[in-house]
Order: structure tokens, then sequence, then C-alpha cells
């Protein structure tokens, strides 16, 4: 097994958070969890983080924001960003890919297969 | 273990979490589609009406609730549609009233998979994830060897087993919690025919519950004292549990099918979409195509059970769409039908000779489309079944399996999928012929047939290869967690005990397989497979042997 991966994951609902952190735990990852964006990025120069994983459609800060905020950070800058969605159209995708998104999960996700559907984003973009 | 249990034991916690939190989710969203209702302006992607169907579109189906989740994406795209085509109003409103009662009774109805998960064998092998809870079987008995046994057994086949020894427990908890079927024991301390009077008891309030007798009674008056309490089969002991299991499947088999599959054609793009969220939201596997163009290929992964039609398509006709379909020999028999507005007589009949096979016309309600897919699903169903199936396994005969195998490999290779393909032959089958004669025979082959659909998943294709033969493919499986499972099933099925003249005697099996990728021709795979199978004979049987599929 891969060394421990640490995710600094970002997610309104509460249920799917707890979901995420089911799916993660015991599996290799570290989270540090927040619930909105505008709380991870008071607290991002703490954190050294080696994935962003981010949901899209929050209130207040969307995920798009969220992540353009956080890259502003230098230690953030390139490590590899994820979103995750409900809605997965090829306009949309296009706009993560714009701002380096490394990959997008589409939700509904499967928590037995979620460790999985991370890893291999994580594979492709240590090309 | 205990780690795997207790994670399960949270993910089903997480799960009625989610199950609580849906009334209020669900008021919420009638709330706000009164709101929104008065005023359809105020609709917009920042709407708490539009946030609260997102979010249970992305979150239901983690939470097991796969149709909800359906059906909110559905709610969620015609939203979306209309704020970029604000004329569609009157249209719209009729939809998501509709949806949003779909939403209301889905959610009522429960989550559609249960997670319930077998301890080890890798994650993806649970016993049978979306058939739903087990059913329950509460034993009456005060032989306590006996019950052990008898719970074993039960529990192999997939039945929860509860043994009692009280019958004032036993009748108490079937009244708190009914089982699906009761196992009594005629004899007991209490009387040479107390269980019998246990058993009126019962259906006293409880006329349809199945109720099976064991018993070491084989005389006249107790056998007519059981069938008089309306009882379902009479055992003696030493008890055959493959007899016992035989009719418990009878009894209580398993009833739910995989949904139906539809392919639609019709060129009005809203229309074609209407009719698959329709069909998805009944719970019917639908996909809608505008054209011809990616026909064959959307069959070809599809299979469907029935294929529905407008009788003009854009490039030709449906009648000229049917005569190419039918060209192909697997789709020989599967039912066409015609949509159209065309409401001549003549014209209807000509379709129907050209090859469909009812003609339903336009506009067809939703009821109605919904019933006619049901009603030809059904029937083509069981009549694939008879043509494809083993009559007495009931599993995939060799010409299918090598069908399904097809299937499967492109499948796989198309999303670089594993897979892994099995061959599994009873061991010393012929002694077990000559000892105990073929009826004896005929059960230890029915019974390898479900073990393996107790233990394998809806997805995984059994088939029965060859007279005491057995081929599986494992759809997304890897060579360890092929093996893993073979290993397991192996080891279920040596410990079951199969009686024949008084005699107790158990049987073995061997198993070859052999994992794809590489996505080799079907024959060489098979080869392989069969290769393998013949090194666990000779490596002693009673186990499983994997090759890779290129020294085949």
């Amino acid at each position: 097994m891969s060394k421990t991966v640490t995710v600094l994951y970002i997610e309104d609902e509460e249920d799917i958070r707890e979901m995420t952190e089911f799916a993660l735990e015991d599996e290799g990852f570290e989270l540090f969890v927040f619930s909105s964006g505008i709380d991870a990025v008071s607290q991002a120069d703490m954190l050294r983080p080696d994935l962003l994983l981010l949901d899209m459609m929050m209130p207040a800060m969307d995920g798009i924001t969220t992540a353009v905020k956080l890259r502003e950070f230098s230690h953030l800058a390139d490590i590899p960003l994820i979103f995750m969605t409900a809605k997965v159209q090829q306009s949309e995708i296009d706009k993560y890919n714009e701002i380096g998104a490394s990959g997008v999960i589409s939700k509904p996700f499967d928590a037995m297969q979620l460790p999985e559907q991370i890893r291999s984003i994580l594979a492709t973009s240590h090309d | 273990m205990t780690e795997q249990l207790s994670k399960l034991q949270k993910r089903r916690a997480l799960q009625e979490k989610f199950s609580a939190s849906l009334p209020s989710r669900l008021e919420d969203i009638e709330t706000g589609w009164n709101s929104v209702n008065e005023d359809m302006s105020r609709l917009s992607l920042d709407h708490l009406f539009y946030r609260q169907i997102h979010s249970l579109a992305g979150s239901s189906g983690s939470f097991g609730y796969h149709r909800l989740g359906f059906c909110a994406r559905e709610l969620e795209s015609q939203i979306v549609a209309f704020i970029d085509k604000p004329n569609e109003l009157a249209n719209l409103e009729h939809t998501l009233q509709a949806g949003i009662e779909q939403l209301l009774i889905l959610a009522d109805e429960g989550a559609d998979e249960e997670f319930t998960q077998d301890e080890q064998i890798a994650k993806k092998y649970g016993n049978q994830l979306t058939t739903g809870s087990l059913k329950r079987i509460y034993v009456l008995e005060d032989d306590v060897e006996f019950s052990d046994e008898l719970k074993l057994h039960l529990e192999l086949f997939g039945y929860q087993a509860h043994i009692f020894q009280n019958h004032l427990d036993f009748i108490q908890t079937h009244q708190s919690e009914p089982a699906n079927a009761l196992l009594i024991d005629v004899v007991s301390e209490e009387g040479p025919l107390h269980g019998v009077e246990v058993a009126s008891e019962i259906r006293k309030y409880d006329g349809d519950v199945s109720i099976l007798f064991t018993t070491s009674r084989d005389d006249w008056q107790a056998r007519l004292s059981a069938l008089r309490t309306g009882s379902d089969a009479y055992l003696t002991k030493p008890i055959d549990y493959t007899l016992l299991i035989e009719k418990l499947e009878q009894l209580l088999g398993d009833q739910s099918e995989e949904p139906y599959r539809v392919v639609l054609i019709d060129d009005d793009p809203l229309l074609a979409e209407h009719y698959e969220s329709l069909l998805n939201a009944a719970g019917i596997h639908a996909v809608a195509l505008t054209g011809t163009d990616n026909l064959l290929q959307v069959l070809a992964e599809m299979k469907p059970d029935i294929m529905v039609m407008d009788l003009y398509l854009t490039d030709c006709t449906g009648i000229e769409a049917a005569q190419i379909i039918r060209q192909q020999p697997i789709y020989q028999s599967m039912p066409i039908i015609f949509l159209s507005t065309e409401t001549t007589l003549l014209t209807q009949l000509n379709a129907l000779r050209q090859g469909g096979d009812d003609f339903l016309e336009k506009p067809i309600s939703d009821e109605h489309l919904i019933e006619m897919t049901r009603i030809y699903g059904h029937r083509f169903r069981s009549l694939r079944h008879q043509m494809t199936r083993d009559n007495m396994t009931g599993l995939l005969n060799h010409i299918n399996f090598k069908v399904a195998l097809q299937h499967e490999v492109l499948m796989a290779q198309r999303r670089s999928a594993p897979l892994v393909i099995a061959m599994i032959d009873i061991d010393h089958f012929k002694q077990v012929n000559d000892n105990y004669g073929h009826l004896i025979g005929d059960r230890v082959i029915k019974t390898v047939a479900w073990l393996m659909k107790q233990r394998l998943r809806h997805t995984d294709v059994i088939a029965r290869y060859g007279g005491e033969e057995f081929a599986v493919i494992l759809p997304e499986a890897s060579v360890d967690e092929g093996k893993a499972l073979l290993q397991s099933l192996l080891e279920q099925f040596s410990s079951i005990n199969f009686t024949a003249e008084n005699k107790n005697f158990t049987v073995t099996l061997s198993a070859g397989l052999v994992g794809c990728p590489p996505y080799n021709e079907l024959d060489t795979i098979i080869s392989a497979a069969d290769s393998a199978l013949y090194e666990a004979k000779k490596a002693g049987r009673n186990r499983v042997v994997s090759v890779s599929s290129n020294n085949g």
C-alpha cells in the first residue's frame, strides 16, 4: 500500500461529508475536513495536504472560487485538485480543466469505490 | 473481521441517518415548490428549491437510494433546461409537480440497496448486494446437535436461521417479527405431536406463512395431522438438506427480477428524453435514441428485452429498422413496438406484418407505455428463459454461456476492466451416480446451481456448461478476487451433507480459472480455463487453480 494521502476536504452537506470520511478512513487517507470554503481558506496556511478535494456547489463560496483562493497559497498551488459534483457536463469539465483540476468525481459516489477512484486520478496526475 | 463488521454497521448507520433526514428534506422541497409554483420567475439556480433537489440528486445514490437520486437528477435537468428556455413554462410546471410526487413515493419506499455485506471476500462480493434482506426461518427444535447442523445449512444457502427450543418463544417471536418460513419438529418432550399443535396455534393468526415439519415419525397419523395444519412439507430425519433447500426455494423463491431493459427511438429529442426518464422512474432500464446512428452499438451493450420506436424515423422507417434488427438472430424474438400518430388500421397491420409486435398510437399515456413495456418485457423474458436456460438448474446453457461470454469480454475490454472466467466440475460425479443413482446425482447438480446463485452477484453469469460441469463469468473481478470467491464456494459446497439411503456423504468441486486482460478469443479463454480445471483435477481435486490466458 502506498503512503498515506493527506486530503483537504470541503463539503457543505453533513451526510455526504460523513459518507466520504467513512469511505476514506482506514484506506490510507487522512482528512482535514471543512464545511465551507471560507473556513478552509482561513486555515489553509497551516495545513500541508497532498490533495484538495472539493464539493462543487456550495453556498457562499462555490468550489471553483474556493479552489482559486486555495491555489493562491504557494504550498497549495501545485498539488492535485479533485472536484466532486452532481452534474458532469462537458462545459463544466472544460471549466475544471481550465483551473487545473486533476479530475472530477461524479456524485452520487459509491463509498466502496471512492478510495480507488481518488487513487486512480492521483496516479494519472503524477505523470 | 470485526473491523469489517463495524465498518458495515457504520455504513448502515449513515444510511439510516440519511433515511431519517428525508422527510424534512422533502418537506423543504415541497415548501420550495409551493413558493416557486406561485411565481415561476422565482426559480433560479440559487433558489433553495433547486439546491435541495440538486443535493438530493448528488447524495441519494451514495446512501443506496438509487431511484430517488435518479428522479431528483431528472428534475434538476428539467429545471436547468427551463432556465435556458423560459418559454416552456407550462410543460415544466406539470413535470415538476409529477416529479415531486414521484420523489415522495420513492423516498417512502426506502432504499433500493441495503448495505448488508458478507464479511471477507472483497468489498464487491457481498451476499448479493441488491436483493435486500435475507429470508428469515424460525426453527423449533430441541435437539441441539441437529439444530446446529440445520442452522449451518440454512445459512449456507443464504437464509437467516433462528433456533428456538421453547415453543412459547417461538410463537411469540413469529407474532412480533414474522418469519418467511417455520421449520417445526413434530415430536418434542411435550408430546409426540406437540409440533403439530404449535403449528395449529400459529395457523390461527397466520394462514400464509410456510410451515415445514421435520420429524423422526414417519407414520400415517403424524403425516395426516401435519397436513391438516396446512403444512407445506414433511421431511423425515435424517434430513436431506438439499431436499429442504429445494422446498424452501420453491416456497420462498426470489421473484424479484432485474429491471427490464428497453431501447426507444423517437426523432423528437424532447419526447425521447421524456420516455427515457419516465420508464427509468418506473424502475425500467431505458435508453432513448433520437436516430439509428448508434443503434447497433446500443443494442449490443444493452441487450434489451424490448424495443419501442417511432414508425417514422429521420433516415428510414421503423419497419426498415425492425427488419435490420431482426437480421441478427438474437433479436429475432425480441418484441418491437411501434409508436405513431398513424391511425389507419391498414398501416398498423402493415407495420405488424413487417416485424412489429404491437402498435401504440401517439400520444400515448405514460401509464400505458409503462404497462406495455412491462407486459412485453415479461413475455420476452419468459420466452428467452425457456430457450436459453438449462431445464434442471435454470442456469444458462452451453450455447448461451458463449453468447454471454462474448458480451462480457467485449464490455470488459471497452471499460479496460478485469474479468474472470471459471470452469467448475463436480469431483467423482460418476461415483455419486453409480452409488446412489441418477436422482441423487441430479440433486447434487442442482445444489451446485443453488449455491452458486446464492453466493455470486446478480451481475455474474452462471451456466451449466455440460453434464456436471459449470462455467461462471465474474465481471470486474481480479484473478485474486475470483480465486478467493471460488475457494470459499468450494469450501461451502464440501460442507454440505447429502443424504441417500440413510447414508450421509459429501461431494467436492474443482475449479480452473483464467483472468482477462488479455482479452483473447473466446475459445482461447475457455480452453485456458479448461486446462486450469484439468490441473486442479490432476493436483488432487477439491481446489482452485488459475492460469494466465496466454498459455492456454
